[in-house]
């Protein structure tokens, strides 16, 4: 299962990340402990799990921090991966310590790709995980009447030409129209959207016979395609949004720190940067926590109602903005507003 | 799901707060030292071996494959389907169902959990046992089934709970015990019974405080909670007992026979106690208190999802009575912290049908009724 892999040089590694045990055969059982699978029974073994930075197209690049590929010069993002130690004359036998080898050469660092490690749109649209917990999705709408949709599997590798065929896919913007397979690895069709900000909503059914998922997509700008182009000095950042490196003013109150979040995430939704909402949601739901836990004068029981209800709306609007489905985040915000207000009113 | 940290409030601040991940482990709580004792309290009297729900997460091993299931109950609300979880035992649960469910230090692992299958009341004052037993043959799911108790013992008495002890407990979905009276018909001078509109799923309201009482919703799992001090209801000499009991298998038993003779335990309180009625609420135009009342509490039993009670008063103030979530398939009585005063001429209104609980301040006790 090793695949696409990176050498690092060994000197570089100050700190090992901590090991966790994983299965051969179902990568997405990943433990804190030693033991067997509980799918196949298998014996776990051992693994060290990263972040790195990798290039959105170059997945060989893996460094230790955020800057530009040294192939195509393209911005890094950050993905996560296993790392294993190999030794050069045993290359196939994988092991989660830096080890001696026979031989006297030093081990060579392996960076494996890990299911669901790597979230980053891979043509400047924007990505989303499908319900399913599987399937990922990319839209984008590179110019006037023409909107994308790439279809990845969990390790967010494109489909293969034939799976994307036995996709059934639509878009609505606001008509309805097919999505066709096309050459280039993606379903594309023409959409009666001539102007921008463009909002479009993707409702594909992976495989006949299963659930059809929603992905509502926006686009303030046409997309551009980092694997198209040559240029990379005007490409947009990818996966550091404003909103997730906003950070909370611990100087303010809890109760205007919360008011901050519900802005954000207000914000957030408003620019259908669905997958920004859950870095607020879930501040604030640790606020309210906070908040909760500091008030033990009469108010409490109705601060107390007020909170669960504010922090089941911050897990809605975190699990349904991975999803992309508009309508659910409409309604976990409607929630959330409505929670907000129950813990103002409890609160005076 | 993602990789993050424990979501500090200067989780944005660091590089982890981009990286888009799923199975990794992130949740600061760990099922040993932290989801088990909420498991245990709040959810082991179903999910337990044995018990009504088809798996048990009395265990690591058992509870973590269903975090994803888990997740979306919380989600949208289901369980517990009782009294909700605290804001506190929510996140927790929620943290560890998508932080890479950890299973925590092997020092804390949990002791094993059996079922109970007791009165948590303590021993009842009369125990009955249903008058038939009930089969449910392989292929057959579901059977719900009236059973009208023997009155003796209980007829004239002050009740102020009831509660169910399964035979078969992982069948034993759900139960209903109301009293049912007769009614004249003038047209006809004949006495017919009331017709009830219970439903398989729950209880309309139109009888509601007419002909049927409810005595009491029994849920597994649910907490049997007595009437307040100094209060119950009283049992007419002319009424039915009746256990309406709901019988499911889980595809554990799919292929099985089952059997079920279930025992229906009363706690009496006594005679002088002040007789607790329950009054229809319909949805939208509520209801007007004709007299003043002290409501006691709140039936969520013909509800999916939120129900809220509101009170207005005749000069106007308004206030919410209660605000909760509820299941048709889970129905269930909520109990006030305290009763809840209310002058004559005061309205109740809800979106949802509902019934309330009431006892009239300074009621004089019939004593003639009651034994």
């Amino acid at each position: 299962m090793v695949g696409r892999f990176a050498i690092v040089a060994l000197a570089s590694l100050l700190q090992l990340p901590p090991v966790s045990w994983t299965c051969p055969m179902h990568p997405e059982i990943v433990e804190d402990a030693k033991g067997l699978c509980p799918i196949c029974r298998m014996p776990l073994e051992a693994v060290r799990l990263e972040q790195v930075w990798s290039c959105p197209i170059h997945s060989v690049v893996a460094e230790k921090a955020g800057g530009r590929c040294r192939i195509c010069g393209r911005d890094l993002v950050p993905i996560t991966m296993a790392m294993t130690w190999t030794c050069a004359d045993r290359p196939g036998v994988a092991h989660a310590e830096p080890v001696a080898c026979a031989d006297g050469s030093s081990p060579i660092l392996k960076y494996t790709p890990r299911p669901h490690g790597n979230h980053n749109p891979q043509h400047g649209g924007a990505f989303f995980m499908a319900p399913d917990n599987w399937h990922h999705v990319e839209g984008a709408y590179p110019r006037a009447g023409v909107f994308r949709l790439y279809l990845y599997d969990d390790y967010s590798r494109p489909l293969s030409a034939d799976r994307l065929r036995r996709a059934a896919a639509r878009v609505e913007a606001p008509r309805e129209v097919p999505l066709v397979a096309r050459s280039g690895g993606f379903l594309e069709a023409r959409v009666p959207v001539a102007s921008l900000p463009a909002q479009m909503t993707a409702k594909v059914r992976f495989k006949p016979g299963e659930p059809e998922h929603r992905f509502d997509f926006a686009f303030t700008d046409y997309t551009k395609d980092t694997k198209d182009t040559k240029d990379t000095t005007d490409t947009k950042e990818v996966g550091a949004s404003e909103g997730q490196t906003r950070d909370v003013d611990s100087t303010r109150t809890p109760r205007d720190q919360l008011k901050d979040l519900a802005r954000q995430i207000a914000d957030a939704i408003a620019r259908r940067a669905f997958g920004e909402i859950w870095v607020p949601a879930l501040q604030a739901k640790d606020v309210a926590l906070a908040i909760e836990a500091a008030t033990t004068d009469r108010r409490r029981d109705a601060v107390s109602a007020a909170v669960r209800e504010l922090v089941r709306a911050a897990w809605m609007l975190d699990t349904y903005g991975d999803l992309g489905n508009a309508q659910q985040i409409a309604d976990a915000h409607a929630r959330f507003v409505g929670a907000m207000k129950q813990l103002d009113a409890a609160l005076r | 799901m993602r990789i993050r940290t424990a979501v500090p409030l200067a989780i944005a601040a660091t590089a982890m707060a981009v990286v888009h991940a799923h199975k990794p482990i992130t949740s600061k709580f760990t099922y040993n030292e932290h989801v088990f004792p909420i498991v245990r309290d709040r959810c082991s009297r179903c999910h337990v071996d044995g018990g009504v729900a088809p798996m048990s997460l009395t265990t690591y091993q058992a509870a973590f494959p269903w975090a994803e299931s888990i997740k979306s109950e919380l989600l949208a609300g289901h369980m517990p389907p009782t009294a909700p979880l605290s804001a506190r035992e929510l996140d927790v649960l929620m943290t560890w169902a998508t932080g890479g469910t950890p299973e925590g230090p092997a020092a804390a692992e949990p002791n094993a959990v059996a079922l109970r299958n007791d009165w948590p009341l303590g021993p009842p004052d009369l125990v009955v046992r249903v008058p038939a037993e009930t089969v449910l043959a392989p292929g057959q799911m579901e059977e719900t089934r009236e059973f009208v108790l023997p009155s003796e013992g209980i007829a004239g008495r002050a009740i102020r709970a009831v509660d169910l002890r399964p035979g078969m407990p992982a069948v034993v979905r759900r139960a209903t015990f109301y009293l049912r009276r007769e009614r004249l018909r003038p047209a006809r001078g004949e006495r017919v019974p009331e017709r009830h509109s219970a439903s398989e799923r729950g209880w309309g309201p139109a009888s509601i405080g007419k002909s049927l009482t409810v005595l009491a919703f029994w849920l597994p799992g649910g907490e049997t909670t007595p009437t307040s001090a100094g209060t119950a209801f009283m049992v007419p000499d002319d009424a039915e007992i009746v256990a309406r009991v709901t019988f499911r298998k889980t595809w554990k038993y799919e292929n099985d026979t089952v059997r079920d003779r279930s025992e229906v335990g009363f706690y009496f309180a006594p005679a002088a106690a002040r007789a607790v009625q329950t009054i229809a609420v319909p949805r939208e135009r509520g209801v007007r208190l004709p007299s003043a009342a002290e409501i006691v509490a709140v039936d969520v039993a013909d509800v999916d999802g939120e129900l809220v009670v509101r009170t207005t008063r005749p000069d106007g103030s308004r206030a919410v009575l209660l605000s909760t979530t509820g299941h048709r398939e889970w129905p269930r009585r909520v109990w006030l912290s305290a009763p809840v005063r209310l002058p004559r001429g005061a309205r109740l209104t809800t979106a949802a049908p509902t019934i309330v609980s009431i006892v009239l301040p300074g009621q004089a006790r019939d004593r003639r009724r009651t034994r």
